[in-house]
Parts: C-alpha cells; sequence; structure tokens
C-alpha cells in the first residue's frame, strides 16, 4: 500500500530509509520524501509530472532522465544568498527543508505567458537571432540585447555574495578510478587489492551507479548490495579514498579535475566547513569508468511532461521505489528497452505496449518475454497532451495507425558511452560504424577506459573489462599483488538498431531538449549550409545548453549525416570541453577571493602606517600608504601638499622596502653588470652608488634602478617596485642561459631590508640622531651618491645610501626588516622637534614629477633611452643587453614622442595622466596626435599643475605651446613645453 | 564568503570543538642565509661544510644536520643555512669557511618560520601544497621549494609525528596566515605562542632534523 502522501511510492524496495522523512518544497507546496530520495525522485513519487517550461517555446517538461544528463528539470534551489539556478532536480539529495522552484515561467508553471512563443514557432527557427536583430545596429545594445535577455536565460543567479566557503585540495594516488559503477567497482577493487593507492570518485550520493538502478545478481547478490559490499570493503583499507558526491570534471595535462559537492545535500554547510571543494587530483593511471547515457527516441512532440528514458523508469521504480506512471508505453530499438517493460509491471504498473522500431522478427521472439502485453513492431509518431502525455499514437510497420492511452513513455534509443574524459585533452572519439555508437578514440597515456563507457554495456562485460583495467592500472605503477577474479554477472542482450528519428510525425520532434532544437532545425541548418558539425552546433545551438548535449548531440549528428548522405564517422563529432558537468565558480576559486583574490604583500612599516592612520593603495601585490592624513584633512589634495612642502623644507620618511634589491656577488659581478646595464657599473668605486638603465634584447628601457658596490666583488642593486621580478627573471635568464661562464651569484633581498627614504634639508640631522655617533656622515665623509654600513645607535647594523629621489638632501636607510617599524619609531621620536613628516606615494610621485624622475609611466615598455633624454647613458664602449636594437634608425628618430616638462599656461588649469597632444588649432583627431601626457600632479612649490609627456620631437619644442585634451570626458588645456626639471635644476639641494 | 577570525594571535581558531586538527606556532630568532656555490665548486663548497659545520650540502631536496645548523636544498648548488641567531653575524660567519667557494646572502629578516603539526596537518596543507605529503612520497628530512596560494614557500618534514616547518616570504606572511588559517578552519586550529628556534644536532637518531 502506498504512502497516501506520496502517492506513487511502491509499498516496498528502493534504497531508501523510509524512517528518515524529509520535507521539501517546490513552488511552495509541501511535500515528503525520503533519505535515499533525489528532489527528482521524491517529486515521482509524490505525483508530480511537470517541473519546468522550456528554453524557447516555454513547453511545459517534466523529467527526460535520473541523472547528470537531464535536459529538462532545472530548477532552482534554495533562496537568498545561497540561490542556486538550473540545478539538476535528478542530482540533488533530498534534505529536510529544501526549497525548489521551477523556472521560466511567469506567472506560474502551468500557465507561462511566454508559452505563445511556440505558437510562433516558424518564427523562432534556428539563426532566428542571427537573423532577426540584424539591423538598425543602434537597436542593438539598447533595445535587442535587454530584450533577449530578460526573455532568455533561466534561472536567475543571486545578485548578493554567496555566504559559503568553498575548497580546493591536491590528492594524490597510483590509480583513479572515474565512475562508481559496476565497473568503477571492479577496478576500484581491484587496483586496490593489488596494493595500489586508489581514489574513487563517483558524483552519486550513493556508489553503484546502474546496479542500483537494475534488478540484476552480480555474484549471486542482488546488485546493489554487492555495490555496498565493495564500498565496505573498499572503505576499510587505508590507501583507498571512496569519494562519492564527486563528479570528476576534467582531465588537463597531468591531473584530472573533480568537485566534491561536501555540503550541498543539507540546508547550510556547518560552521567553518567548506560547501563544496575542488579537487586537483594527480594520479599515475586513470580508470575511466564513467557508463553510458540513454538516448531518447524522435518522435513528434517527444518531449510532453510522462516521455521518460527507459533506464531512468527503471531507476526510479527499482532504486527509488517510485512509479512515474501507472500505465505505459515502451518505445524502443534495442532489447535493453526491453527490460523496462519487465520492471514496470514488477512494480505493479500496467504496460499498454511495447513499441519495437526493429523488424517484426525481432519483436516476436522478445515478445515471448511478456505474453500478455500487446507487442507493436512499429513507431510512436506523437505523444498527446500538453501538461502530460495522456495518449500516444502509433504506427506499425504496416502502415496501420492508433491511439494508445498511457500515462508515461518510456524510450530508449540506445546508449551513448561517456567519453568526456577521453577528448578533453585533443583527442576525439571514434565512430564505431558496425554497432552506431562512438567508443575510445586516441586515449592519452596512462588513461583506460573501461564497462559501458568502452561500449561494453552488458554487465558481465563490464565487470570484466574493470577488473582488468583496474588490475593493468596497478601493474603499471608495481603493484602487482595477485587479486581474486572478476565479479560475475548476467550477460544480458545488449542488441541495438538504432532508429534516429521517427519519419512523418506531426508535432515537434526534439532533439535538443534543453535548448528546443528539433529535427526541422538540423534540417534547416543543412539546407542553409551549415553541415558541419561545429556549424550545426552554432547555427542551432544544439549541445550548447549546460547539459552540453549529453542526450542530443549524436541523434543531431547521425541526423546530418543522413541529410548529407555521409556515414556519421566523416561527419565528425564535435570536441568535448571541461567541465563535464557545470562546477560553481566559487569553488574554483576558493580561498582565493575579495581580499584573498590575490596575495597581499604589506611592507616592514606597515602596521606603523596604519596604526597613524595612512590611506593605503594598491600598487602590484604591495599595499603602500598613498598619504597620512592629519585630523580634519579631507581628501588627498591637503596631506599631499603638506607632505612635500615638509620635505622640501624641513625632513620627511617614506617607506621604500618595495623597490626590488638583487644582492650581487662573485668575481664577475661587475661584468655581469656591464652587461645588464647601458651604463658602465665596473668601474664604481667601492663605497660609491651609481644610476643606471637597463634595456631589453629588443633597445627599448627594461628599468632603472642604482647599483651600490659593497665590496670589489658585491653589489648590491634596486629595481622600480613595478619591475622587481622581471627584472630578477631576467637575470637570471641571463645567467643561465646567455653567459653562463660569468662567476657570478645573486639573490633577491627585498624581503631582508626595511628600507625607508630620509629626505629633506633636515635630514642628516636627523640620521644623525639615530645612528651611532661613531658614524660620520657629514657631507665630506658620505658624499651625494655615496653609501656605507651603519649602526644604530641601539645596536642594530644597516646600510646608508646617499640617494635621492625627491631632489633634496636625502638618505635610504636600511635595516633588516624585522627592525623596520623599531627604526621608523626611532626617526619620530628622535625627529619630533624637526617637524618629521611621514609622506606617501603621492607626495612621492609630486616630488619626482618637480625633479623630472621616471616611474613605470615612463618605462612603459615602449620608450627609448633617446626618447627619455637618456641616450648619453648608452655607453659605446661596451656590448650589453639591447646595445644594437637600440641604435636602430627608427629608435633614435628625433621625430618620436620623448621625454617633456609640461605647464598649463592657464597656471589655474589642471592637466591629467593620458591626455593627448595636438598641435594648437589642429583638429582633436589621431592623425594629428603628438603623444600624451605620462604624469601629471599638483605641486605646491609651484603652485600649479605640472606635467611629464612624451611629445613628439619633445626637446625641440621646448617653449612651443600644444593643446592636451582628453576627448573622453571633454577637456582640453594649451601647456607650455619645456625641459623636465621644475624645481632645483642645478641640483645644487641633494649635494649640500 | 565566511569571514572567519584570522587574526594571527595565540589561541584556537575555526572549528571550536574537540582536539585541534592543527597546532601552529612560529619559531623565533632563526638565523638564514642562502648558500649559492660560486662556479664549478659545488663540491669544494659541500667539502667546506663538512669541514667547518660537520654536514655535507644536500644535492637533492633533501635537509642536512650539521653540528649547530642546518642546510636546506633550495635549487641545484644553492642551499639555506639554518641557525639559532647569535650574537655574531650570520653572514659573516658563514663567509670565511666558503671564501672562494660559495656566496653567502643573509636571509634572516626576509623569511617567517612556523612550525605546524596536528592529526590534520597533511589534510591542512594538501589545501595548496601541489607536491605529494603522503609518507611513500615524502619523509622527514625531505624538503620542497614549493607554491602555496601563489605564495613561495620552503617546506620540510622534521619527524614523523608528522611536524613540518615552513619558510614564508615575510612580507607575504599575512596572506599565507589567512590561507593557512581557511584551510585549518573546518578540522579547528591552534596557534601557540612563538618559542626559539632550537638546532638539534643529528646525533645518530632516527630524527634526521629536530627542534
Amino acid at each position: 500500500m502506498s504512502d497516501a502522501r506520496q502517492p506513487a511510492r511502491l509499498a516496498a524496495g528502493g534504497l531508501l530509509d523510509r524512517n528518515d522523512v524529509r520535507r521539501f518544497r517546490f513552488d511552495g507546496r509541501e511535500y515528503v520524501g525520503y533519505a535515499g530520495d533525489t528532489l527528482a525522485s521524491a517529486l515521482v513519487a509524490n505525483g508530480v509530472r511537470l517541473f519546468g517550461r522550456s528554453f524557447k517555446y516555454h513547453r511545459p517538461r517534466g523529467l527526460l532522465s535520473a541523472g547528470p544528463e537531464e535536459p529538462n528539470a532545472l530548477v532552482e534551489l534554495r533562496s537568498g544568498p545561497r540561490r542556486e539556478p538550473n540545478t539538476r532536480a535528478t542530482g540533488v539529495e533530498l534534505y529536510d527543508g529544501l526549497e525548489a522552484a521551477s523556472q521560466n515561467r511567469w506567472p506560474s508553471l502551468r500557465f507561462d505567458v511566454n508559452a505563445v512563443n511556440g505558437l510562433f514557432s516558424p518564427i523562432f527557427v534556428a539563426g532566428f537571432y542571427y537573423k532577426t536583430f540584424m539591423w538598425p545596429a543602434s537597436f542593438w545594445e539598447k533595445v535587442y540585447e535587454p530584450l533577449i535577455r530578460r526573455a532568455a536565460g533561466l534561472g536567475k543567479p543571486p545578485l548578493e555574495p554567496d555566504p559559503d566557503h568553498y575548497d580546493k585540495a591536491w590528492l594524490h594516488c597510483d590509480v583513479l578510478v572515474i565512475g562508481g559503477g559496476p565497473a568503477g567497482l571492479a577496478a576500484a577493487l581491484a587496483a586496490a587489492r593489488a596494493g595500489a593507492r586508489v581514489v574513487i570518485a563517483d558524483e552519486d550520493f550513493v556508489l553503484g551507479g546502474r546496479a542500483l538502478a537494475e534488478r540484476r545478481t552480480i555474484d549471486g547478490q542482488p546488485a546493489a548490495a554487492w555495490a555496498q559490499d565493495v564500498v565496505r570493503e573498499l572503505r576499510s583499507m587505508p590507501d583507498v579514498r571512496v569519494l562519492p558526491r564527486t563528479t570528476v570534471f576534467g582531465a588537463y595535462d597531468g591531473m584530472y579535475g573533480a568537485v566534491e559537492r561536501i555540503h550541498d545535500h543539507v540546508a547550510e554547510p556547518p560552521a567553518f566547513e567548506p560547501r563544496q571543494r575542488v579537487w586537483r587530483i594527480v594520479a599515475r593511471q586513470a580508470v575511466l569508468a564513467a557508463g553510458a547515457i540513454e538516448r531518447p527516441l524522435t518522435f513528434g512532440d517527444n518531449d510532453r511532461p510522462g516521455v521518460m528514458l527507459a533506464g531512468a523508469v527503471r531507476s526510479y521504480l527499482n532504486r527509488f521505489a517510485a512509479r512515474p506512471g501507472r500505465r505505459a508505453v515502451v518505445f524502443t530499438d534495442n532489447d535493453d528497452g526491453w527490460a523496462t517493460a519487465a520492471d514496470l509491471r514488477a512494480a505493479g504498473a500496467e504496460v499498454a505496449a511495447v513499441v519495437d522500431a526493429r523488424n517484426p522478427e525481432t519483436v516476436r521472439e522478445l515478445a515471448r518475454q511478456l505474453p500478455d502485453v500487446e507487442c507493436v513492431a512499429g513507431v510512436v509518431t506523437r505523444a498527446h497532451g500538453a501538461h502530460g502525455v495522456h495518449t500516444v499514437q502509433i504506427r506499425t510497420h504496416a502502415r496501420s495507425s492508433r491511439r494508445i492511452r498511457c500515462d508515461l513513455v518510456a524510450t530508449s534509443g540506445g546508449w551513448t558511452p561517456t567519453l568526456h574524459l577521453t577528448s578533453h585533452r585533443g583527442a576525439r572519439p571514434r565512430f564505431d560504424e558496425a554497432r552506431a555508437i562512438f567508443v575510445p578514440g586516441d586515449v592519452p597515456a596512462g588513461l583506460v577506459v573501461a564497462g559501458a563507457a568502452n561500449g561494453e554495456f552488458a554487465l558481465a562485460d563490464a565487470l570484466k573489462s574493470g577488473h582488468r583495467a583496474g588490475v593493468a592500472a596497478a601493474d603499471a605503477v608495481g603493484c602487482t599483488r595477485a587479486v581474486p577474479p572478476a565479479p560475475a554477472g548476467e550477460r544480458e542482450s545488449t542488441r541495438c538498431e538504432s532508429l534516429w528519428r521517427v519519419r512523418n510525425c506531426s508535432g515537434k520532434s526534439f532533439v535538443d531538449f534543453q535548448n528546443d532544437v528539433t529535427t526541422n532545425d538540423v534540417e534547416l541548418a543543412e539546407r542553409e549550409g551549415f553541415r558541419s558539425v561545429e556549424h550545426l552546433k552554432r547555427y542551432t545551438t544544439l549541445g550548447m545548453a549546460t547539459d552540453q548535449g549529453k542526450t542530443s548531440n549524436v541523434t543531431g549528428l547521425a541526423l546530418m549525416a543522413e541529410r548529407t548522405s555521409r556515414s556519421i564517422a566523416a561527419t565528425g563529432a564535435t570536441a568535448f570541453r571541461p567541465p563535464y558537468t557545470p562546477v560553481t565558480m566559487g569553488a574554483l576559486a576558493g580561498h582565493h577571493r575579495g581580499r584573498d583574490f590575490r596575495p597581499t604583500r604589506l611592507p616592514p612599516s606597515h602596521a606603523w602606517a596604519a596604526r597613524r592612520g595612512a590611506v593605503f593603495m594598491e600598487t602590484g601585490p604591495w599595499l603602500r600608504a598613498q598619504w597620512f592624513p592629519l585630523v580634519g584633512e579631507q581628501d588627498w589634495f591637503e596631506p599631499t601638499c603638506r607632505e612635500v612642502l615638509a620635505v622640501r623644507t624641513r625632513v620627511g620618511v617614506c617607506d621604500v622596502s618595495t623597490l626590488g634589491k638583487i644582492d650581487v656577488q662573485g668575481p664577475d659581478a661587475g661584468a655581469f653588470l656591464d652587461r645588464l646595464y647601458a651604463n658602465v657599473m665596473s668601474s664604481l668605486a667601492v663605497g660609491r652608488v651609481r644610476y643606471g638603465i637597463m634595456l631589453r634584447e629588443d633597445g627599448f628601457v627594461m628599468d632603472d634602478g642604482t647599483a651600490a658596490r659593497l665590496a670589489p666583488d658585491r653589489f648590491v642593486i634596486t629595481t622600480t617596485t613595478a619591475h622587481a621580478v622581471k627584472v630578477y627573471q631576467h637575470m637570471h635568464f641571463c645567467h643561465q642561459v646567455l653567459w653562463p661562464e660569468l662567476d657570478v651569484q645573486f639573490v633577491s633581498v627585498t624581503d631582508q631590508w626595511a628600507q625607508y627614504a630620509v629626505a629633506g634639508p633636515r635630514s642628516r640631522e636627523l640620521l644623525s640622531r639615530v645612528l651611532d655617533p661613531a658614524c660620520d656622515i657629514s657631507n665630506a665623509s658620505l658624499p651625494y651618491m655615496a653609501a656605507r654600513p651603519i649602526a644604530l645607535r641601539d645596536g642594530q647594523r644597516g646600510r646608508l645610501f646617499r640617494i635621492s629621489f625627491s631632489g633634496e638632501l636625502a638618505y635610504e636607510v636600511a635595516v633588516p626588516a624585522r627592525g623596520g617599524e623599531a627604526l621608523m619609531e626611532a626617526l619620530f621620536v628622535a625627529g619630533a622637534d624637526l617637524g618629521v613628516t611621514a609622506y606617501g606615494l603621492e607626495a612621492l610621485n609630486v616630488m619626482r614629477i618637480e625633479k623630472g624622475h621616471m616611474t613605470a609611466s615612463e618605462l612603459n615598455g615602449q620608450t627609448t633611452a633617446h626618447d627619455l633624454g637618456l641616450e648619453r647613458m648608452l655607453s659605446g664602449t661596451k656590448d650589453f643587453v639591447g646595445a644594437t636594437l637600440a641604435r636602430r634608425a627608427h629608435l633614435v628618430d628625433p621625430a618620436r614622442p620623448r621625454l617633456v616638462g609640461l605647464l598649463p599656461v592657464d597656471r589655474k588649469a589642471r592637466i591629467a595622466g593620458g591626455m593627448h597632444f595636438v598641435p594648437q588649432g589642429a583638429e582633436r583627431t589621431a592623425a594629428n596626435d603628438l603623444g600624451h601626457v605620462t604624469s601629471a600632479g599638483y605641486s605646491p612649490n609651484l603652485q600649479q599643475w605640472i606635467g611629464l609627456g612624451l611629445l613628439a620631437r619633445g626637446p625641440e619644442r621646448h617653449g612651443e605651446h600644444v593643446l592636451a585634451c582628453d576627448p573622453l570626458r571633454g577637456t582640453e588645456t594649451l601647456v607650455e613645453v619645456r625641459p623636465t626639471v621644475f624645481v632645483d635644476r642645478e641640483g645644487a639641494r641633494l649635494r649640500g | 564568503m565566511v569571514e572567519h577570525d584570522l587574526a594571527w594571535v595565540p589561541g584556537r581558531f575555526g572549528q571550536p570543538i574537540g582536539a585541534p586538527g592543527l597546532r601552529v606556532h612560529e619559531l623565533t630568532d632563526v638565523a638564514l642565509a642562502s648558500v649559492v656555490a660560486r662556479r664549478g665548486q659545488t663540491t669544494a663548497a659541500a667539502s667546506a661544510a663538512e669541514r667547518s659545520f660537520g654536514c655535507t650540502l644536500p644535492v637533492r631536496p633533501h635537509v642536512e644536520l650539521g653540528h649547530d645548523l642546518a642546510f636546506l636544498w633550495t635549487g641545484p648548488a644553492q642551499w639555506l643555512a639554518v641557525a639559532e641567531s647569535a650574537t655574531t653575524d650570520f653572514e659573516s660567519r658563514l663567509a670565511g669557511p666558503f671564501a672562494g667557494v660559495a656566496a653567502v646572502f643573509d636571509q634572516s629578516d626576509s623569511r617567517v618560520m612556523l612550525e605546524l603539526e596536528g592529526p590534520r596537518v597533511r589534510d591542512v596543507l594538501a589545501k595548496g601544497v601541489s607536491i605529494d605529503l603522503d609518507p611513500r612520497a615524502f619523509t622527514a628530512g625531505h624538503v620542497a621549494a614549493t607554491l602555496v596560494a601563489h605564495l613561495h614557500v620552503q617546506l620540510w618534514q622534521v619527524d614523523d609525528a608528522p611536524r613540518y616547518r615552513t619558510l614564508v616570504v615575510r612580507t607575504y606572511f599575512g596572506s599565507f596566515w589567512r590561507w593557512l588559517a581557511s584551510s585549518a578552519a573546518e578540522y579547528g586550529g591552534e596557534v601557540l605562542g612563538p618559542r626559539r628556534y632550537a638546532h638539534t644536532p643529528p646525533a645518530g637518531s632516527e630524527r634526521l632534523f629536530g627542534g
């Protein structure tokens, strides 16, 4: 007797825990099911047939399948920020409190306004969008696209951030078994018994695959019980990892991608636990035992709710004890379909007829199994019943037609091996004409295909093939312990004569259910010349939905082959690409979202700066202080001007630890640097610092920085913050590949040192207060561009470089990073009466523009030494990287944009980086472009905006006016072209 | 996204029930230096190490233990010397014995050293470390220069407990810790107070490298 609340639940059987009742809601209505149900099976048990509306025609749809191939029953799961659109009801494990809603219908599932599309279906054919929304072009963005977007799409994603945590992890094994059906279990068991480290993954929450859905026996016991025993044994073995609820979604070079749905089967993951985990599985060998997917038959209105795959009907009956219909018609072109008729009868359902498309002799032979059922050699031509099939039209091979009343059509067009993972690395499956199935083509090394995925459909064959693959995989990794023989199962008949379509049907014959592609669309594509499978796919959208054509690709291909009178093999197959089933982006991101999207690098004074209320900005991975606002200062402008003036009149401190620092040692250190830098470094005296530029091989400037000679065989060089990694890589390339003969060793010491610029007229005074009094830093002892080891008053050792980016009397003081914060504090205690001021990147930038110094804005990879006014640095006495190509005629062409200083003629006018130059009076067009503003800032010293720019024939134009314009924002201003140095042109301040 | 409390402070974090799956503490007062063999001097450098420090320089990704320091393989012909910090400058201490055969670069301040242990330590590390940490592939004394959460990390196994140590670039430590804490959260974790790094000489014991 069936549960009154679950009218289609069988009284007994199924892999359910009937004591564990689970309440859930679908479209607002409350239902109950059991532990062990999927959302789909629970709704079947509750007599629900209508699951959603189709994509284009909004046709009512029910379940087609019971697995990952489901094209129709896509629902929105959960609500609020956890809402998940397009979830296959067949893959959703039922949990207490589950909420789901149908999609693509308004106002309700039974009555949907857009179903009117179906009436206009002659319009909505393949290529409709391409043909209709062509003109006028201006309509596309404002009219067509919003219109299409509103009408199209299935579910709606949540707009709130996902509240759950997702995880990623690596997993290593000898043998990965993909799929936990009979073949996969046999493979895993054999490999594990042979001594291999095994991982077996299955997308289902119970391992067993078709063993759970069929009334078969393995080794003399019911197949499901056998599966349970094998899983138990596998779990008991220390070197085996069983991963249910885990889809291996992709095969990549050296690894497989899998997603484990750890807590999708509960309403909310427990605190701290991830919702899903992406596994990157490194397997020395893999066995693909992914099974096969049944194809629906193609006949008139074959999408009516109640038309279901024959194998799915068996799943619902046998595994879930849910009866999808009371009176069924089975429509098949193969022997396997007949098993459904037997199972339906065993479950107490009436089988109104078995319709087999094959010849009458075959049908007569098979009919002997079902003596009191009408068995017809013929086809179903049409299903009737918009919200659920109530009648089918059949036509016998003798051309007689009639109607049969039924509420379920179990349809089987044969099985397609699931070969996706064999093809992810480029190989394509091969079509076996004799059996009319795709079989593995060039399978990548280390992967073996077994069971139904290899076309071995009969249970006995699948078990044997899985066992064989498991033994072979273990053997390949040196695990050769003897294992018991393969499990034995029945060898049922698997004959099939593929019927790709039923001809002369009325109604729509759907090929791709999810994208509403019919046989007519395939024909239209052929008529219009889209005969390549790749064109067929894109023109009709066949196989492009979220199910990626799992139930439709082969049929579509066969129809195209038929229309073009080619074999299926000659017609070709589209490639499978990862993922096998959709994977949540959040799972792929794992921990790396929000502020953890990428690593953040904090300079040694970060905590100190944060306590001082610094405003930070991202520069590459670094978080750097941009300015240090005082109470009452509103935006960037006031603090920046204050910081600049403090440095120019008193003293300021800025953390410059972000610059790349590379320690270069060895007898050939000088020679090595001579080849890297455009200028000579080997002549530098110990204790001196020199500015240098490096070119790329193509002659353009790569980076600039300083080199300090600490000892005859030791230099420490700096790079810009932006290019630190690139320069270090470049140096390694040059040493390892170009000049391995040089005896030079170098490592990055960027993280070893905290380095601060101490700049301004009082900088020497300030430093002398924190340094050991024995350190003489007078101008005579430590002149401009000198460097020396130092000791601080607290005993800390460090280095002092007399270099200046600001143009003031300035130093860079370096101490081991752990002492960085203490040094910063010491400087501010010691300098309180000097008015010592912390300055950030903005002030640093203004001051370097005032001095015409360059940063990545000018060293942008497109500028040469000539462009930047550095041509005199290109040594003529030695070879260096880029030396030859830097002398190419067009790289030294004076007509190239070259560096100039810029002053707005109107002293109140503002200029901005990115403005383009055109001659005065010329049109603001690209043809008249003379270059652009690379850097701009407000100089509180000049009390106006200043800038640097790259201007064609720049140095020849000093004193001229050009127009700087920003066509994007519609602003422009006249600027005076002038030399690049605005403050202290003679450099008197830095030498004082 | 669950914003766990990811502050690097002693105490429990993540799942609060039961024994923590991961215990972690910083090892302070450690001296580090990169040692890179001069051209063609790899063997000579190894002999110098043997003479002065009582151990050779590893030629594979392993740790070698000397009287009062350890050498970690970091790449072909390059190593990281690890010792207890002393008042004398580590770089000068090494520079003498390696004069002419290897260059020495002080890195004591460039890395943060952590020690990790606990029943789920392998599961936690597997969330970021792409190499196989199973005992049949990676055991006490093995070292790896690898990537974790986009960061360069040196990782080695100290004993069979298993205990691991990691060296993480100091300026990136915050990001590394956020990854570690979020990865261990499901098993529960505990930050223990910092401990001084202590070198354990080999002394013929089973343990290749201890502390």
